[in-house]
């Protein structure tokens, strides 16, 4: 009797293991399609989506390593298209083409064709934000042009273009900062705060020295879920100087002597704060702090001098200054709030902005601005002389 | 006669109380849409009010010690009356038992595994509830105290995983809404999370220190709302505007955790926090379905209903709702009414009979 019963435990025991395995979500890896980029873009009848997803080519990848680095054998990745009117469903017809089913959990970045950016996003953002399988954390881009030929063009460095462009949007957000990078919940952020303008960077594809390569340029402006206009790369960086998100840059300035200088930033700092002044007009107030230290020069003057540095950091705090000055004048151009300026007037003023928050356009056009900078100049590096005679 | 012979300790039940209210830490969802970023404040008012009537429920079980709810409903209301109003509130602890196991399984075939019918879950669910139920108070309140320390760490290394991601004006405007939304949105953190402890009343009467129960009702009250506020705050610092469009709030800000792009994807904790809570959630309302339903029925144990009970839980629970939509629909706008019935307006009338039979004695000693 005590040995059934603890057999009867055992056997319990077994059959609850078995629940362990995922029921009928088990998917077991040789039957993943691993994702690793998307791209949509317009198809060609009126209506329609066509729809790229990269995946990985895992046995090309392993045959690559083996040979000892000869790599040329086979692309370390598929793209398969296809055309259909929504993304979930055109997603689904992929399964007539591929052996295995897509699987999105690994999937880095999602690229708008100009096409489809420049009709409205909302409707091609639906299924990724609702699935249980897709990730918040996909990096957002804009193509140049077609979403299907940037996952196409080949990388030099990395196996998979994807892969690719997702080191080059967080290397460029961390080392250039002339560009944001957005991902996928942020860019929900903004498209849900009906003033504020949502941005993504703009991923182009430009003649190398050998074949195309893609190329991070520029940034592209949402007005509501449609594509407007572009930042450059300076009023890039203006935005990101008032968003507070620059980690590093190199700023250019002229000595009082005219040769030129590079400067690299080593910490930045930015916020905003709007009020609503007494004639109605709204005020706002952008302190960025910036703390660098010299990277180059040009001419052999003396640039160690205290004098000198004094004159550096101003000019420093003016070239900072005019990208932000750029970057509000693009945008009262475009006539979108990428700052947020209108939802930190409704975060401070939530009774006023009932009234104001129809007419935001015209008042964007007029709000008054005032740009505190306070650079500071730290270091000059290993030397502090440039090498040239007295 | 006694059906029930353990004894658990008052600390025993303290943690009892805050595994069994952590559940709702993790599952607040359904005001989100309603409140928005100025949920916490509602949470805040809610605590206020579950502290006077959670005084209310001690005040009922301190009068009759070593009473619960059914005995107190027979001793108090007289056995015609009393024996009603103890059908109706066995009714409504099976009822909180299938919709939490509904909501439970909602959650899991929303997020983790999509294609699994759900009563595959339910029937699991339900088969290790049944073994707890059987093995009675005593151990479902020490299983509680790991569960409570363990959910309670959980969680608070989650809110601090979420640090980078917070920001603060996200908790701007402050009740940027009209009153009766606000309202709205109180009596439901008021009636699903809070005030769905007085199940309690019937396992007050298995404590060691049966008149001293008020300190560890309160006291396990305080610390899981503490809990379930910061819990909230840091969802609405990750979140801001995202908040009112997603089905789990707290699971959407665990979801956007990445430290160093090596520690992502630790929603699935949310998932087991969810999976150990709902455990001591269902089991005891499941014990009180049974021991309650035995009472009123004068059976020797409690032990022969557990099947039945059970398997009329699955059955009902895996079809209860025909959609999700349904589900949160009922819980914004039908559910909180329908429990305010039985965790205010019952129990009040209880304290009212009470007290006046207390006068009347009084009254008599005098006379």
């Amino acid at each position: 009797m005590r040995i059934c019963g603890r057999l009867l435990k055992v056997v319990v025991c077994i059959l609850l293991i078995l629940g362990f395995c995922g029921c009928w979500d088990s998917r077991e890896l040789n039957k993943l399609a691993i994702v690793m980029g998307m791209g949509i873009d317009r198809g060609d009848d009126p209506g329609t989506l066509q729809f790229t997803a990269q995946v990985i080519n895992v046995g090309e990848i392993r045959t690559a390593g083996e040979n000892g680095g000869g790599g040329g054998q086979g692309k370390g990745y598929v793209n398969f298209e296809d055309t259909g009117n929504t993304v979930f469903s055109t997603i689904r017809d992929i399964t007539n083409q591929s052996s295995r089913k897509l699987y999105f959990a690994h999937n880095q970045i999602l690229i708008f064709g100009r096409s489809v950016a420049e009709e409205g996003v909302t409707k091609y953002l639906d299924f990724f934000l609702r699935d249980p399988e897709t990730r918040l954390n996909v990096y957002i881009l804009v193509a140049q042009d077609s979403a299907r030929d940037v996952l196409n063009v080949e990388s030099n460095i990395e196996n998979i273009p994807a892969q690719n462009i997702k080191s080059m949007v967080e290397e460029e957000s961390a080392f250039t900062s002339q560009t944001i990078a957005v991902r996928l919940y942020e860019f929900k952020d903004s498209l849900l705060v009906k003033t504020k303008a949502a941005v993504a960077p703009i991923v182009e594809i430009s003649q190398g020295s050998d074949g195309n390569i893609s190329k991070i340029n520029g940034t592209a402006v949402f007005k509501g879920d449609k594509l407007v206009g572009t930042l450059n790369k300076t009023e890039g960086r203006g935005l990101l100087w008032v968003l507070g998100k620059v980690k590093s840059g190199i700023i250019e300035a002229r000595t009082p002597q005219g040769s030129l200088v590079s400067m690299e930033t080593v910490r930045a700092d930015g916020k905003f704060s709007s009020e609503i002044t007494d004639d109605g007009k709204v005020k706002v107030t952008i302190s960025i702090r910036e703390e660098g230290n010299l990277g180059e020069q040009e001419g052999p003057e003396n640039l160690s001098d205290l004098s000198e540095v004094a004159y550096l950091e101003q000019q420093k705090n003016n070239v900072i200054k005019s990208e932000v000055m750029a970057a509000i004048r693009k945008a009262q151009e475009l006539d979108a709030d990428v700052f947020g300026f209108g939802e930190s007037i409704h975060h401070k003023y939530p009774k006023e902005w009932a009234a104001m928050e129809d007419n935001w356009d015209e008042l964007f056009q007029q709000i008054e601005v005032e740009v505190k900078v306070d650079a500071k100049l730290r270091l000059t590096g290993r030397i502090s002389v440039p090498a040239v005679p007295e | 006669m006694k059906l029930e012979k353990g004894i658990i300790t008052n600390t025993q039940l303290m943690f009892l109380i805050i595994s069994f209210m952590e559940f709702m830490v993790l599952a607040i969802n359904f005001v989100y849409p309603i409140s928005k970023e100025s949920t916490w404040i509602a949470i805040l008012v809610a605590y206020a009010l579950v502290i006077l009537i959670a005084l209310g429920y001690t005040a009922i079980a301190k009068k009759y010690p070593g009473k619960n709810l059914v005995e107190i409903n027979d001793i108090a209301l007289g056995p015609f009356i009393g024996k009603i109003f103890s059908a109706l509130y066995i009714w409504f602890f099976f009822e909180y038992l299938i919709h939490f196991s509904y909501y439970f399984n909602s959650f899991w075939i929303t997020y983790i595994m999509t294609e699994t019918p759900r009563i595959v879950f339910v029937v699991f669910l339900m088969a290790v509830c049944a073994m707890a139920v059987k093995d009675g108070i005593e151990t479902i309140a020490r299983c509680s105290v790991i569960f409570a320390i363990l959910v309670g760490t959980m969680v608070i290394s989650i809110v601090v995983a979420q640090i980078s991601k917070m920001e603060l004006s996200h908790f701007l405007p402050i009740l940027d809404m009209t009153p009766k939304v606000f309202i709205q949105s109180v009596h439901i953190i008021l009636t699903i999370p809070f005030c769905d402890i007085v199940v309690f009343l019937m396992i007050l009467p298995y404590t060691d220190k049966n008149t001293q129960i008020r300190k560890p009702v309160l006291l396990a009250i305080s610390l899981s709302t503490a809990l379930m506020f910061i819990c909230v705050l840091a969802s609405t610092a990750v979140l801001g505007v995202r908040m009112g469009t997603s089905t789990s709030g707290t699971f959407a800000a665990t979801r956007e955790i990445e430290i160093a792009a090596i520690l992502a994807r630790v929603d699935v904790l949310i998932a087991i926090t969810l999976l150990i809570t709902i455990f001591i959630k269902i089991t005891v309302f499941y014990y009180a379905t049974v021991l309650g339903l035995a009472q009123m029925l004068k059976l020797r144990s409690y032990k022969p209903l557990i099947v039945p009970i059970g398997l009329i839980a699955c059955a009902i629970s895996a079809n209860l709702y025909p959609s999700d939509m349904e589900q949160v629909y009922c819980a914004q706008y039908i559910w909180p009414f329908n429990a305010s019935i039985f965790e205010i307006l019952l129990p009040a009338i209880t304290l009212v009979v009470i007290a006046l039979q207390s006068v009347w004695k009084e009254k008599g000693a005098a006379e």
